[in-house]
C-alpha cells in the first residue's frame, strides 16, 4: 500500500466518515467509456482501492433477435438488414471483449487491483443494482458522447435518482488541478459530502471552496465556524461562499465562476429533488459526485 | 680575337641604392599598394570592371604570390565602393504551385523588412484571428448554424421517436445501426407477446415499422448532405470572419509596400490563402480554446514557429544589403556547385525528406549579384559542376536554383523549382596560365565569358626608381604584417635579394608572399631567435637579419646539397679541381629542390675514336637525357662539321659521358662544357681541372647563355672553398650571362682577393684557351691555322682519322684487277 493510500484511508478513519472500498464504474461501446475508466483508475488509484468496470448487455436488445420482422438500418450506410439474435449475441460478446481488454491495460497502467462483470438485464436496472453494491458508482452523463454541451441520458437519469450512497457523474476528464466544490447545509449528508470532498482534495491536493447554504448570515457564519474549526483539527484550509438558498441557477454560477473541477452534492433523498437534481445535471458540465 | 674577360667583383653583386629617397626605416616610407610592377594585370582588370558589356569578365593569370587576389579585390572594392548596393532578393511562397517559389526583389535592405513585418503580421493574425473566432459573436453564430443542424437532425429522430410512442413502438440502438421495435412499459415485447397477438394488429404493427424505417432512412440520407451544408455555412462564416480580422492588418502593409508592385500582388495572394486556410493558424495540440474547425486555438500556447502550417507566409530573404555601403565583393574559397549558385536543403521527417522555400539557401552568385565575385578558376574546375553551372548562369544572366541530383534525374523526391533571379555580376577567376590556355583551347564558351585576360608578370624592371617603388612595397608589407620597422640596410638586402630570386641582377620578383615571408622571418630572426624571448619594444630589422633569414631558410632546405658536396669532398663523387687532363672537363648543372635550387659540378669526358663523324652521347643511348640535351650534342656535330669537315670527312666517333651521373640530365647548357672536352680529346691537349664551365653552344661556336649561372658558379665555388681555394679556381660563364648575376657575398670577396676567377666567355675559341692555356688559333690566309694552336692541333688529328680511314675503305689491289678485267 502507497503512503498517500495509508493517508487516505487514516483520513477516512480519522474523520469518522464513510470508507471507500471499490468502485464500480459502468461502460459501454462508447468513446465516452475510455473517459470514465480513465477517470475511475486515477481515482482508485489513489484512494487505494479496486476497480470493478461492469458492462450490461441490454436485454431489450437481445429481445429484438428472436422477432423475426424486425430491421435494423445502418446510421452511416442507411440500408436495412435482417437482424440476428446470434449476430447481436456476437456483437455484444465482442463489445465486452474490448472493454474487459481495456479495463486489464488500465489497471495496469494504474497498478490498481480490477475485476469485470458483464450483466445482463434492462440497463437502468442493472445499474441501479450495481450502484446500490458499491461505495462509488461512476456513470456518464449519456450513452452519446458528442462536442459541446452534453445532456443527461434517460439512463443516467434514472441511476442518479435513485443512487444509494456516492455516485460520480461525469462525460469528460476531471481536472483535478481545479478547486473542487462542496455543499454544506450541516446535513449528515453534508458532513458525508465535506469528508469525501477533503479525500479529494488531500488526494488530488488541489483547493476546497466549501458552499454554506443557510437562510440567514448568522446561520451561515455558524456553518463556516464549524466547517473551519473541524477542517482546522484536520490542518486544512478552505474558501467559502454563503448561498442563502441552494438555489439551482445561484449554485451553477458558484460552480461555474470558481472553474470547478468537481462540484460534491449532498442530498438526503434525492428522488425527492429529482426535477431541481436533474436541472443542476443538465446545467453543469463539470463532474458532479452525488452524496446520499 | 679577343680574350675572355675575367670579371671583377663589382660585376658579380648589384648593390641597392636609394639615390633619391631619404628614409632611416620603413615607418619613413609612404606605402604602397601591396601590388607592384604589374602595368598590364592592372590596366585589365581595370578594363574589365569598367566595361558593362556581357562577357567581360576578367581570368586572372600568373603564378601564386604575386598579388592576384590582392590586386583583383582592391580593384574591385574601390570600384564596388562607388556603387549603390544591389537589390535585396527574397522567397516567398507561391500559394497556386507551392514546388515554384516566388522571388521577389526589394530595394536594399527592405528584404529583412518585409521579412520583420510578414513574422508581426502572422503573429497579428494569430491575435486577431482568436480574438475573432473566441468572440461572442462568433461563437453564438456557429452554434447557430450547428444546433439548427442538430435541431434538424433531432427534430427528424424526435418526430419518428413520438410517432413510434403512438404506435407502441421505440427506436433503438443497437451495436451496428437503429430498429423499431413493439415496447410495452419501456421493454421489448418478447417473441411470444408478439406471437400472442392478432394476426390483424401483428400486420398492422409490422406494417407500421416498415413505414418508420422508410423514413428513417429518409432521414438518415439526408444527414450528410445537411451535415454538408452546415459545414458550409461554419466555412462561409470563417471566410467572413477572417476576411473582416486580416483585412486591415494587411491593408496596412500593402500601404508600406505601395511603391512596389510585386509585394503587393504577393500581400493580396497572402491575405486569400490566410482566408481560405485560416484553419492553419488554430491547428495545433490542445483543448478548451475555441476555433473556428477544431475548437483549438494557438495564440495562448506559443508562437508562429510552434505551428508549422505558419511556414507558408514566411519570407526567405536570400540576399540582404541592409549593412551595405557599395556594391557586394565576395570571394568564394569553397565553389562547390551548390556554394556558387545556391541549393534547397531538405528535412527528414518520417523517413521522407521534405522541403519547402524556407529551405532555399543563396550561393556566391547570389550574394554577388549586382557586384563582384572572385573565384579561384583550379577550385572551381575540381567541383563536380561548378564549372558548368557558373557558365551556364553567367550565359543566361540568370540564377537557376538546382541540383546535381534533379539535373541527372539521380533523385527523386519531393523537390522545388525556384523562380530564377537576373544575375548581372562581374567575376574574376584567378589561374595560372597553363589553366587559362587550357581553357582558350578546349572550352568554346571560355572566350565568350571570360574576354579579359589580365596576365600577371613574375618580375619587373630594377631600376633605380622600381627600386624606391619596391622599397614602399616592404614598408606597406612591414606595416600589413604589423611587422617592426626595417631599416635601409635591410630594405636594400631584401631587393637585392629580390634580384637574386629572379636570377637576374636587373630584375626584381613580384612574388609579394615570397617576399613578405622574408619579412617575417627577418623580424623573427631580429626579435624571436636568436634566443631572444618575444619582448613588447620590437627592434629594428636590419640587413644582417634578413641575411641570417635568407641563410636559416637556405640551411633548411640544403640537405641535399650538403650531401652531394660531401660525396664530392670525400671523392665518392670524382670532381678535380686541380691539375689538368685530356678529355675531362667540370660541366655545372643545377639541381632545384621545391623552392631552393643549388649547383652541382658534374664530370663530362669526352672519348673519341675512327669512325664516321657521329658524336654519340651515352645519357641518350640510354635514356638518361631529356631531348635539349640531345640537341646540344648534336650541335657539336655541327659545329665539328662546319670548322673542321669542309675539306675531309669527318672521320671520328666520339663518345661524350656526365660521369656519376645516375638521375638523367637535360637542357643544353653543359654543351659548351662537352665541346670542350671533345676538342679536348681530339688535340690531346689536357684541360684545366680547376676551372669548371657553362653555357650552351651554337654551330658557329658561339656561347649563349644558361639559367641558373648563380647557383652554378657558388655550386663549384663552395666545392673548392672545402678543398681550399688555390687562386687558379674559377668558372667560365657565357658573357650573356654577367648581366644575371647575383652572387653570395663570399664568392664576391673571394673573387675580390684573386682567389677565385669568373670569366665571361663569348665563343669556344676564347673558352678553350682559358681551359688549355693554349691559343685556339685563327685560319689564316690560306686556311691554315697557327702550327700549335688547338685548332691546329684539332683539324690535324681530324685529317690523320680521315686518311686512316680511307685507307681502310680503300678497295685490295687484286680486286681493282678483277674490276679492270670486267
Amino acid at each position: 500500500m502507497s503512503e498517500q493510500e495509508q493517508r487516505n484511508r487514516d483520513a477516512l478513519e480519522r474523520n469518522g466518515g464513510p470508507t471507500i472500498r471499490r468502485i464500480v464504474v459502468a461502460l459501454d461501446a462508447t468513446a465516452q467509456s475510455a473517459i470514465l475508466l480513465e477517470a475511475a483508475a486515477l481515482l482508485a488509484q489513489h484512494l487505494g482501492v479496486e476497480l470493478t468496470g461492469i458492462f450490461v448487455e441490454d436485454s431489450n436488445l437481445l429481445r429484438l433477435g428472436e422477432l423475426s420482422f424486425v430491421q435494423e438500418t445502418g446510421s452511416y450506410a442507411p440500408a436495412r438488414r435482417p437482424l440476428q439474435a446470434a449476430q447481436l449475441e456476437r456483437q455484444l460478446r465482442s463489445q465486452a471483449a474490448a472493454l474487459q481488454r481495456a479495463i486489464r491495460n488500465t489497471a495496469e497502467r494504474y497498478q490498481i487491483p480490477w475485476t469485470f462483470q458483464v450483466l445482463r438485464g434492462p440497463i437502468a436496472d442493472e445499474l441501479r443494482k450495481a450502484a446500490a453494491e458499491t461505495d462509488l458508482f461512476i456513470v456518464g452523463r449519456s450513452r452519446q458522447s458528442r462536442q459541446g454541451r452534453v445532456p443527461l441520458g434517460t439512463t443516467t437519469r434514472a441511476v442518479v435518482i435513485t443512487a444509494p450512497r456516492f455516485t460520480l457523474v461525469l462525460h469528460q476528464q476531471p481536472v483535478w488541478q481545479q478547486p473542487v466544490v462542496v455543499v454544506y447545509d450541516g446535513s449528515a449528508a453534508a458532513e458525508r459530502a465535506l469528508t469525501l470532498a477533503t479525500q479529494l482534495t488531500q488526494a488530488e491536493d488541489v483547493p476546497l471552496m466549501v458552499v454554506l447554504v443557510g437562510e440567514e448570515a448568522a446561520m451561515a457564519q455558524e456553518l463556516r465556524q464549524t466547517v473551519a474549526t473541524w477542517l482546522h483539527q484536520r490542518g486544512l484550509r478552505a474558501h467559502y461562499q454563503w448561498l442563502s438558498r441552494a438555489n439551482i441557477a445561484r449554485l451553477v454560477n458558484v460552480v461555474v465562476a470558481a472553474q470547478s473541477g468537481a462540484l460534491v452534492l449532498p442530498g438526503k433523498d434525492l428522488a425527492a429533488q429529482e426535477t431541481a437534481l436533474l436541472a443542476l445535471l443538465d446545467e453543469l458540465q463539470c463532474p458532479v459526485l452525488l452524496v446520499q | 680575337m679577343e680574350a675572355a674577360k675575367e670579371l671583377t667583383a663589382e660585376a658579380l653583386y648589384q648593390e641597392a641604392t636609394f639615390d633619391d629617397l631619404d628614409f632611416q626605416t620603413t615607418t619613413d616610407l609612404e606605402v604602397l599598394p601591396s601590388v607592384i610592377g604589374q602595368p598590364r594585370a592592372v590596366e585589365a582588370v581595370q578594363f574589365s570592371i569598367g566595361i558593362a558589356e556581357e562577357g567581360y569578365n576578367v581570368f586572372v593569370l600568373g603564378p601564386t604570390g604575386v598579388g592576384r587576389h590582392a590586386l583583383v579585390k582592391q580593384s574591385f572594392c574601390d570600384k564596388a565602393a562607388t556603387e549603390a548596393p544591389p537589390a535585396d532578393w527574397v522567397y516567398v511562397n507561391n500559394f497556386e504551385e507551392t514546388y515554384k517559389p516566388h522571388a521577389l526583389r526589394l530595394p536594399p535592405g527592405r528584404g529583412r523588412t518585409l521579412q520583420h513585418d510578414m513574422e508581426q503580421l502572422v503573429d497579428e493574425i494569430q491575435t486577431a484571428l482568436s480574438t475573432a473566432f473566441e468572440s461572442e459573436e462568433y461563437q453564438a453564430r456557429r452554434q447557430e448554424a450547428q444546433q439548427e443542424f442538430q435541431e434538424q437532425q433531432e427534430s427528424g429522430f424526435e418526430n419518428l421517436q413520438e410517432r413510434a410512442r403512438e404506435k407502441n413502438l421505440a427506436l433503438l440502438r443497437t451495436p451496428s445501426g437503429l430498429v423499431f421495435a413493439p415496447v410495452r412499459d419501456g421493454e421489448v415485447l418478447a417473441a411470444q407477446e408478439v406471437q400472442a397477438l392478432s394476426e390483424d394488429v401483428r400486420k398492422t404493427m409490422e406494417a407500421d415499422i416498415e413505414k418508420l424505417q422508410e423514413d428513417l432512412q429518409k432521414i438518415l440520407q439526408q444527414m450528410p448532405r445537411l451535415q454538408r451544408q452546415m459545414q458550409e455555412r461554419i466555412r462561409e462564416l470563417n471566410r467572413e470572419i477572417a476576411s473582416f480580422a486580416v483585412g486591415g492588418l494587411i491593408e496596412d502593409l500593402r500601404t508600406k509596400y505601395n511603391e512596389l508592385e510585386e509585394i503587393v500582388h504577393y500581400l493580396a495572394t497572402v491575405q486569400q490563402d490566410v482566408i481560405e486556410n485560416v484553419q492553419n493558424f488554430f491547428a495545433q495540440e490542445g483543448e478548451g480554446q475555441a476555433g473556428p474547425q477544431n475548437g483549438q486555438s494557438p495564440a495562448t500556447r506559443g508562437g508562429r514557429n510552434e505551428n508549422p502550417l505558419l511556414r507558408r507566409y514566411r519570407v526567405n530573404v536570400l540576399v540582404d544589403h541592409s549593412d551595405a555601403d557599395g556594391a557586394p565583393v565576395i570571394y568564394e574559397d569553397n565553389p562547390t556547385q551548390q556554394n556558387l549558385v545556391g541549393r534547397t536543403e531538405y528535412v527528414a521527417q518520417m523517413g521522407a525528406l521534405l522541403t519547402d522555400f524556407n529551405l532555399i539557401k543563396p550561393g556566391a552568385l547570389h550574394r554577388a549579384n549586382g557586384g563582384y565575385l572572385i573565384l579561384d578558376a583550379v577550385k572551381v574546375l575540381q567541383q563536380p559542376f561548378a564549372w558548368e553551372s557558373l557558365k551556364r548562369a553567367l550565359r543566361a544572366q540568370q540564377l537557376r536554383i538546382e541540383s546535381p541530383g534533379q539535373m541527372y534525374n539521380l533523385i527523386s523526391t519531393v523537390s522545388l523549382e525556384p523562380e530564377p533571379i537576373p544575375l548581372q555580376v562581374k567575376v574574376a577567376l584567378i589561374g595560372d596560365a597553363v589553366l587559362y590556355y587550357l581553357l582558350s583551347a578546349h572550352d568554346p564558351e571560355f572566350a565568350e565569358l571570360f574576354k579579359v585576360a589580365a596576365d600577371f608578370a613574375e618580375q619587373m624592371d630594377r631600376t633605380p626608381a622600381s627600386q624606391q617603388q619596391y622599397a614602399r612595397l616592404i614598408a606597406q608589407l612591414v606595416r600589413d604584417h604589423d611587422l617592426p620597422a626595417f631599416d635601409r640596410s635591410a630594405v636594400a638586402r631584401i631587393i637585392e635579394h629580390s634580384a637574386r630570386l629572379v636570377g637576374d641582377a636587373h630584375k626584381l620578383t613580384t612574388q609579394v608572399s615570397t617576399v613578405s615571408d622574408l619579412l617575417r622571418e627577418a623580424s623573427y630572426w631580429a626579435n624571436n631567435g636568436n634566443g631572444n624571448g618575444a619582448s613588447e619594444q620590437k627592434r629594428t630589422v636590419t640587413a644582417a637579419d634578413v641575411q641570417q633569414a635568407i641563410d636559416a631558410r637556405i640551411f633548411r632546405a640544403d640537405r641535399l646539397r650538403e650531401r652531394v658536396q660531401e660525396s664530392m669532398v670525400r671523392e665518392t663523387i670524382l670532381i678535380d679541381t686541380e691539375g689538368e687532363t685530356v678529355g675531362q672537363i667540370n660541366g655545372l648543372s643545377v639541381i632545384q629542390l621545391g623552392s631552393f635550387a643549388f649547383g652541382r659540378p658534374s664530370r663530362i669526358t669526352a672519348r673519341i675514336r675512327m669512325g664516321s663523324g657521329d658524336v654519340v652521347d651515352i645519357e641518350r643511348k640510354v635514356d638518361l637525357s631529356g631531348p635539349l640535351h640531345a640537341k646540344g650534342v648534336l650541335i657539336l656535330t655541327g659545329f665539328l662539321g662546319e670548322r673542321y669537315g669542309t675539306e675531309q670527312p669527318l672521320s671520328l666517333s666520339a663518345s661524350l659521358v656526365f660521369e656519376q651521373s645516375y638521375g638523367g640530365v637535360d637542357g643544353d647548357s653543359a654543351s659548351s662544357a662537352e665541346l670542350y672536352a671533345l676538342l679536348s680529346a681530339i688535340a690531346q691537349v689536357p684541360i684545366k681541372q680547376s676551372l669548371a664551365v657553362t653555357g650552351s653552344v651554337n654551330q658557329r661556336g658561339q656561347v649563349q647563355a644558361i639559367g641558373g649561372a648563380n647557383e652554378k658558379i657558388e655550386g663549384f665555388f663552395d666545392l673548392c672553398q672545402t678543398r681550399g681555394l688555390t687562386g687558379k679556381q674559377g668558372v667560365l660563364i657565357p658573357a650573356a650571362n654577367v648581366k644575371h648575376l647575383m652572387l653570395r657575398q663570399d664568392v664576391v670577396d673571394a673573387v675580390a682577393a684573386g682567389q677565385f676567377h669568373i670569366y665571361a666567355v663569348e665563343t669556344i675559341d676564347q673558352g678553350i684557351e682559358l681551359l688549355t692555356g693554349r691559343p685556339a688559333g685563327e685560319r689564316d690566309e690560306e686556311g691554315t691555322y697557327p702550327e700549335g694552336s688547338i685548332n691546329a692541333l684539332v683539324e690535324a688529328r681530324l685529317a690523320s682519322l680521315a686518311e686512316k680511314r680511307s685507307s681502310f675503305n680503300a678497295p685490295a689491289p687484286q680486286d681493282t684487277a678483277k674490276d679492270e678485267a670486267a
